[in-house]
């Protein structure tokens, strides 16, 4: 009896041992509610899965450049919401978000897009001010104005974070501080709590985790 | 026997009176020797409850260590803005600020948000803590101080 549970108990030991060496070679989660589409291929009945994707935008950076979903072609990019007057949470996450930006200065498939959600007070040249004393490059780091209705529907709709007016919220505005990780299909992978500096770590894995990706598709290919 | 507890009692209050007047703590510094008893409790107070209040308030943007946060956000430690001016970072503290300020040398231009909701001894401690940490060993700030140059910002 003890021989049989013996080996059980080496035989479970084992197993996870060894499956839990793959989950690092593991692809990231794709985010959102995907869409179950049926079709018809080759008189098969087929169920195709279309994955959340976040929508086209059209928004101006720092440097008064249009910046598009083109920008970001073939890239790989964090984005976040937040506004240059922001009393409480926006510090925090521009010193993580500053980490991630230091991680992945010399990597150009590394990118970096935020959003501010005050566009009425953060203008272009306020924008460019901000980025410039924060020490960054505008043409990896972009801080991005534009319309308003615009900028909160990019968050809720195609980030799924919060961003929106709220006057009873310190400055004016409530909005998550996630940052949000999107591969180079549009689609995300991963949210973060940007005023967290663990999620921020996880965050730095993971996008190596996702460059990885890359590689070994380019390989297989 | 309760006699013997008394004593013994009384000695540890004496000695640690003695102990605590004359080694001044963990707070120590040049600004701080000069202060009576009296003030010197007040200020070891103080101290502990502006770092907590400087945790709380403060430490987001101007960081746990004093050092601000690029150009962007000034630093407390070795500034020369708050040393030479600290009448008007007690108000800046209490009312926040808009402008262009220069500190060591560097300019800053972001809008601070105020803390209108401090009451005075706790813009003291938090006064106290800032300029008497990181190097800075300005000494300690009262509420009196606090109430009569608050009374006078724009």
């Amino acid at each position: 009896m003890r021989t049989i549970l013996s080996l059980a108990f080496a035989g479970m030991i084992l197993t996870t041992a060894c499956t839990s060496k793959k989950s690092s070679e593991e692809k990231l989660p794709i985010l959102g509610q995907p869409q179950y589409v049926e079709k018809t291929v080759n008189n098969q009945a087929v169920t195709d899965t279309i994955y959340h994707q976040v929508a086209d935008f059209e928004f101006i950076d720092q440097d008064s450049a249009t910046v598009t979903n083109n920008t970001f072609k073939d890239k790989i990019y964090v984005t976040d919401f937040f506004f240059t007057s922001c009393p409480t949470i926006c510090p925090v996450m521009k010193k993580e978000m500053l980490r991630v930006y230091e991680e992945f200065k010399d990597n150009d498939d590394v990118l970096f897009l935020s959003h501010t959600i005050d566009p009425e007070y953060d203008t272009v040249a306020l924008l460019h001010d901000y980025a410039e004393r924060l020490g960054v490059s505008s043409n990896k780091w972009h801080f991005v104005t534009g319309d308003k209705e615009a900028i909160y529907d990019m968050g809720l709709k195609s980030y799924m974070v919060t961003a929106m007016e709220d006057e009873s919220s310190p400055g004016g505005f409530m909005h998550s501080g996630a940052f949000i990780l999107v591969d180079k299909d549009r689609r995300i992978r991963g949210m973060y709590d940007g005023t967290i500096k663990e999620q921020v770590d996880l965050l730095i894995s993971d996008i190596y985790r996702l460059l990885k990706e890359y590689d070994h598709d380019k390989a297989s290919s | 026997m309760i006699k013997l507890l008394l004593r013994s009692y009384l000695f540890f209050a004496v000695v640690s009176y003695i102990a605590f007047g004359c080694s001044g703590g963990k707070y120590e510094n040049k600004a701080v020797k000069v202060l009576s008893t009296a003030d010197k409790m007040r200020y070891e107070q103080y101290m502990v409850q502006g770092e907590m209040l400087y945790k709380t308030h403060c430490a987001n943007c101007h960081q746990t260590d004093g050092t601000g946060f690029r150009r962007l956000i000034p630093p407390l430690a070795g500034s020369d803005y708050m040393i030479q001016d600290v009448k008007h970072t007690l108000c800046i503290i209490k009312y926040g600020m808009e402008g262009k300020i220069f500190v060591n040398g560097i300019d800053y231009n972001q809008k601070m948000p105020g803390n209108e909701q401090l009451k005075d001894i706790e813009i003291a401690q938090i006064a106290t803590f800032i300029y008497n940490s990181w190097g800075n060993q300005q000494g300690y700030i009262s509420v009196k101080e606090v109430r009569s140059q608050l009374d006078t910002c724009k």
